[in-house]
């Protein structure tokens, strides 16, 4: 497989307001909230680029392994980043000498009894503690922030969209991660125009955007219809089910230096996918790396910097980004049964990790709740096969 | 002392203007100009340009002899606070022809320069653009400014910084004219338009060719046709799709012709160059080939029909694989479409390998490529090749220029960069000892085949010895040599069929010009 590595950006993909988000001054506390495709995370990746370069020290926190394997991939070992929990226990336990309160599982921290240990804990005046960067901002719960205040933090770098959560009970609303950090509503960023998606995808992901004025969608200008980056609706029957995998293997092997990423409803479909897609290339001798990864399973193995194909499930695709990505049949996606505000949600996380195409496919017989929430007009997202012109 | 006045004019000479002039700007702006390869107008750079001395008379650069204003240069930091100045000191060496100057009194006065330089002019007033390679100097105001640019242009993937001086001044002080501010009041200059498009596009594909003129035989012709506007012999590329590159470069659009694929191609490019910024621009494409296709006759619009068709399933969810497409569409221009649906990046095409497809195919899609990305797309890797961006971008800021109707003359272009096909090319003798050394040296460090050594022995007798470590021969006396050298035929065979990365490149030809 093709080599596959993060591009700097050209002077001129970078707008004035994510110039004013990365000059902002080095030390101090700043949010910067975006939606998908406002290239919130490179900022965050050239603000980390840019200690490194100065020699000054700093944590690159992300949401979960699969990003931090993704991040340190593309963008280099030297990048000093970790998983967010990981991070936080260590982190933690060295300050106050105390183990993280957990609630069972490592991951699952106490919040409220770890404020409360903080509640006696003193932060020596003089040491110094690195400056953090945190992206996917949101999915951290308002406790983290808080502690790290109690614990001496002070200069921090947070990129959000509060709108891309797939847990919504855990996560951090703009106005928490700023009462938290003590962040004054003037000294926050908002990235409001598209940067790198195609302007097809953003808009489409704008069609499942649930409404928070608090982090703005990015802004969107008006897109000639029928264009070839256009979003595609792919109905299969099921006999050309493994046709349609096969013209997944296809795009695989005219682009070998991309990665497509085939985002799943369920780990059945998954598995379905997984085995469907290998058995199909072995057909064809071989020639395209077909992974996989389940949320919280080994991501030993798995390559962000090579091309080929990764398939996932739509709980851990955040923050991810692909070239192409597959929303493998979407009739299958029920998060929280039919309330149609959960779905959209995560459609607007699943559809902005595409950055080139992004194809949605659909067993024709398959019904569900998602169905209603995809636009109609053809503009956002094209139906293949085309559905028959009504006469009237 | 009083000098006697001299009545006949003996001795008194036309004033000479500087050879050095300040233009003032941000750092920002100068990282996109130094992308650009060009000093633009605001336009030049689209949403993302910050007031500087350049807004003050639009398609005008403003350059100062010797200072510049306060005000100008408070004013390119006014926009944003992050924003740092900096005064780039530019040597326009060559320049004659018609502009503006600012008099002393702030008068606007029509100029032919140098020869009607009057010696109290406080600014020239030069038609945009200009080439970036005229940047002698980029004066800073401190440590603090040169740290924080040479940060910024880390940023970005093409901006060219260390390919310019910076100067820190002393006292931490501008050469500034305290006090006078500026502009003068009441100085009206009808604003202009420069043409960027075209010459950022023939920008990259000065680059493109640069880096393919190593491939073959055509493209080194099409590359020397590019850069220097002629061929040896007329008849000497017999590809007239791509031929028409120099009329193209001649009058900035698709010239007339009754060529079928030349006049498809280079509409393709036209449309491409200049579609709007929110089209992606593969649907340029397919709506030129759409509306071109109708007046074409039943067969050619059927072969078109099918093109189409393998172009929208192929940016969408393909059914065909490179190999089938490239069978089904054997000739250049339909390969070239091919490609362009296949592959994104100017690099991207340089890696691209398939044994289907011949060098015209690729030079076409190269150009097809290059209008896609244009100059200020291209990151550094493909801007490294010695001597090429001074030559692009006094051609780029020349070609602007011409189509702008400036009568404006920028001098002689630096020569074209020479491919290394070229460099490496066997005088009447055979190889020079630095081509031979300089062939060693790429083919070790790309690991071609084809390198043998040549032991000289004096006469005697030899005994072999096979031990654990291998064979041995042992001789009374001294190796008379040791030489170790390049199969020249094998060598050429790899170096038009292998792309060579930039570091090994460098390398060669630092052993060829040594």
């Amino acid at each position: 497989m093709a080599a596959r590595r993060f591009q700097l950006p050209g002077v001129q993909e970078l707008g004035k307001q994510q110039e004013d988000a990365l000059m902002l001054d080095r030390d101090g506390q700043h949010l910067i909230i975006g939606g998908p495709g406002t290239g919130k995370s490179v900022v965050a990746l050239l603000r980390a680029r840019r200690l490194q370069r100065d020699g000054d020290d700093y944590v690159f926190l992300v949401y979960n392994r699969l990003l931090l394997l993704a991040s340190r991939q593309l963008f280099g070992e030297a990048l000093r980043s970790d998983t967010w929990i990981g991070w936080f226990r260590r982190t933690f336990q060295r300050m106050t000498g105390n183990p993280t309160p957990c609630r069972g599982q490592p991951w699952d921290i106490d919040w409220p009894a770890v404020e409360r240990l903080l509640l006696d804990f003193t932060p020596h005046s003089h040491q110094n503690l690195p400056h953090l960067i945190i992206d996917e901002g949101q999915d951290m719960p308002p406790a983290f922030y808080r502690s790290l205040v109690a614990l001496g933090f002070e200069n921090f770098y947070v990129v959000a969209d509060q709108n891309q959560q797939i847990e919504p009970e855990r996560h951090s609303s703009r106005q928490d991660i700023q009462e938290a950090l003590a962040i004054a509503p003037e000294r926050v960023v908002e990235l409001r125009t598209n940067y790198r998606n195609r302007y097809p995808i953003a808009r489409l992901a704008r069609e499942f955007y649930t409404g928070d004025p608090a982090s703005p969608p990015p802004a969107l200008p008006p897109v000639p219809s029928g264009g070839v980056d256009t979003p595609i609706l792919f109905d299969y029957r099921r006999d050309q089910y493994r046709a349609t995998l096969g013209r997944i293997l296809t795009l695989a092997r005219n682009q070998p230096h991309k990665l497509i990423g085939v985002i799943a409803p369920t780990d059945q479909v998954r598995l379905d996918y997984v085995a469907g897609l290998r058995a199909g290339d072995a057909a064809a001798g071989g020639m395209v790396a077909v992974r996989t990864y389940a949320s919280r399973a080994d991501v030993t193995g798995l390559r962000f910097d090579e091309g080929g194909i990764m398939v996932i499930n739509a709980q851990s695709c955040k923050g991810l980004e692909f070239d192409t990505v597959f929303l493998a049949d979407i009739h299958g996606h029920r998060p929280g049964g039919l309330d149609t505000d959960l779905i959209r949600k995560r459609f607007y996380v699943m559809t902005a990790r595409a950055r080139d195409r992004l194809i949605l496919l659909r067993a024709r017989s398959g019904d569900s709740p998602v169905l209603g929430i995809l636009p109609r007009d053809p503009a956002l997202l094209a139906r293949f096969p085309r559905p028959p012109v009504r006469e009237l | 002392m009083v000098s006697s006045p001299d009545l006949f004019g003996a001795g008194q000479s036309s004033p000479v203007p500087p050879d050095r002039w300040l233009l003032a700007t941000n750092q920002l702006n100068l990282c996109y100009l130094l992308a650009a390869g060009m000093v633009m107008p605001p336009a030049g750079f689209g949403d993302k340009y910050y007031r500087d001395s350049l807004d003050y008379f639009p398609g005008w650069i403003p350059l100062f002899p010797e200072r510049v204003p306060v005000a100008v240069v408070e004013h390119s930091v006014r926009e944003r606070p992050h924003l740092r100045p900096c005064v780039l000191e530019l040597e326009p060496g060559g320049l004659h022809g018609p502009l503006l100057t600012l008099g002393g009194l702030g008068e606007l006065r029509e100029c032919q320069f140098p020869g009607e330089w009057q010696g109290d002019e406080q600014a020239l007033l030069v038609p945009a653009p200009l080439p970036a390679s005229w940047i002698r100097r980029i004066l800073l105001a401190s440590p603090e400014d040169r740290k924080t640019l040479e940060s910024r242009a880390q940023d970005y993937a093409n901006v060219p910084l260390g390919d310019f001086p910076l100067a820190v001044l002393k006292g931490k002080r501008f050469p500034v004219a305290p006090g006078a501010g500026w502009p003068p009041a009441g100085v009206a200059v009808p604003g202009r338009e420069a043409a960027l498009a075209v010459p950022r596009a023939a920008g990259a594909m000065l680059a493109m060719l640069a880096h393919l003129a190593g491939r073959g035989e055509t493209g080194a012709r099409l590359c020397r046709l590019a850069f220097d506007g002629e061929l040896d012999e007329p008849a000497a590329l017999d590809n007239p799709m791509l031929a028409a590159l120099g009329e193209w470069l001649r009058l900035g659009h698709a010239p007339a012709t009754d060529d079928v694929s030349q006049r498809l191609f280079w509409g393709v490019i036209d449309q491409v160059i200049h579609r709007d910024p929110a089209l992606d621009p593969r649907d340029a494409v397919l709506a030129h080939l759409e509306t071109a296709s109708a007046g074409l006759d039943e067969r050619l619009r059927g072969a078109f029909a099918r093109l189409i068709q393998d172009l929208r399933t192929l940016a969408g969810l393909p059914d065909s694989s490179a190999d089938e497409l490239f069978e089904r569409h054997p000739r250049s221009f339909p390969r070239a479409l091919i490609l362009f649906f296949l592959r994104e990046r100017c690099e991207e095409l340089l890696e691209y390998r398939h044994p289907a497809l011949t060098e015209p195919d690729i030079l076409a899609a190269a150009l097809l490529f290059a209008a896609r990305e244009g100059w200020l797309g291209l990151p550094l890797a493909l801007r490294q090749l010695p001597g090429l961006s001074a030559a692009v971008s006094v051609r780029m800021a020349a070609l602007a220029q011409r189509l702008g109707g400036t009568d404006l003359d920028l001098g002689p272009a630096p020569p074209r960069p020479r491919s290394l096909r070229e460099l490496f090319a066997p005088g009447p003798r055979g190889w020079s000892k630095a081509q031979s050394e300089a062939a060693l040296q790429l083919a070790r460090d790309m690991k071609w085949p084809g390198i043998r050594t040549r032991v000289k022995l004096g006469k005697g007798e030899y005994r072999l010895e096979v031990g654990g470590g291998g064979l041995e021969i042992v001789m009374d006396g001294e190796v008379k040599a040791v030489v170790t050298e390049v199969d020249p035929d094998m060598f050429f065979a790899h170096l038009n069929a292998t792309p060579i990365p930039a570091k090994p490149e460098q390398r060669a030809r630092v052993r060829l010009t040594a």
